[in-house]
């Protein structure tokens, strides 16, 4: 996939990366505006198992909200505008491994069961290796 | 990846929609459980190196340290819980009431007390209510 495919006017293009950016941007962005409009529901329905970790406080849950808004909203404009690709994966991937390093420490230090390890392996420590590894080939390909 | 001025093929679209897709969803999947089924009743553990009993379908426990009783409560799969409501009574003479410090109930600690009795009301109305004896 090339990261300029189609240039439109003013630089912008659309093309593969960008479906893959967007669409991840897209996820990131429901799930803050979903934090941020209701954390309480978020709290309870989040299939994720977010009550292992703790009791609700919307307060905390509003601030994440703010980052995972923030990065959908880079993701999303990082689709269209392939200067901001590099940046924007970037930044998911650096939330995303110290995300992960949480999930360590909780795990290890016994705040959640045992069986964290395995849960966590699919959905938050993977995905920390594979947006790495993305940024990376972005930062090699927009070379 | 296509040189630049070579026409995408399809595939190429589709490959790029499902890894979007995929990444996209990663904050909305139910985490997949590898090890054992995290089972109502299933792990007795003390998380923080207390003292853990059962009451009914829920988990107490107590922690004496730095000065400080605390207490955890917990459902029947261990996810915490917060009490709405907390006193703890030391060998049944000194009782005081337990104040939420944002991970459990706290109240300060008599360390000379044998049997610490605790009574928590839970927000659904539930009192558990256990003697911890020589915690």
């Amino acid at each position: 996939m090339s990261t300029s495919d189609s240039t439109g006017p003013e630089g912008a293009t659309f093309d593969p990366w960008g479906l893959v950016l967007g669409l991840f941007g897209l996820g990131n962005l429901a799930n803050g505006i979903w934090m941020l409009v209701d954390p309480v529901h978020w709290f309870h329905t989040l299939p994720a198992g977010v009550p292992d970790f703790g009791p609700l406080n919307e307060h905390f849950i509003r601030d994440i909200g703010c980052i995972f808004t923030l990065l959908g909203s880079g993701l999303v404009a990082s689709a269209f505008v392939p200067s901001l690709r590099v940046v924007a994966c970037g930044a998911a991937a650096g939330f995303s491994v110290l995300h992960a390093l949480v999930h360590v420490l909780d795990t290890a230090r016994g705040l959640v069961g045992p069986e964290h390890w395995g849960m966590d392996a699919p959905l938050v420590y993977g995905p920390a290796v594979i947006l790495c590894g993305l940024t990376l080939w972005l930062a090699r390909a927009s070379r | 990846m296509a040189r630049k001025g070579e026409p995408l093929k399809p595939a190429r679209w589709l490959l790029a929609g499902a890894v979007g897709l995929a990444l996209g969803s990663l904050p909305f999947l139910r985490y997949v459980h590898l090890g054992e089924p995290v089972a109502a009743h299933a792990d007795h553990a003390p998380r923080r190196g207390g003292q853990l009993h059962m009451v009914g379908d829920h988990h107490l426990e107590l922690v004496r340290r730095s000065g400080r009783a605390r207490v955890f409560a917990s459902d029947a799969r261990r996810r915490p819980l917060q009490p709405t409501l907390g006193w703890i009574a030391f060998d049944d003479m000194a009782r005081m009431p337990l104040s939420w410090d944002g991970q459990g109930m706290g109240a300060p600690d008599l360390p000379e007390a044998r049997s610490l009795t605790v009574d928590l009301e839970l927000a659904d109305g539930t009192q558990l209510t256990w003697t911890f004896e020589d915690p």
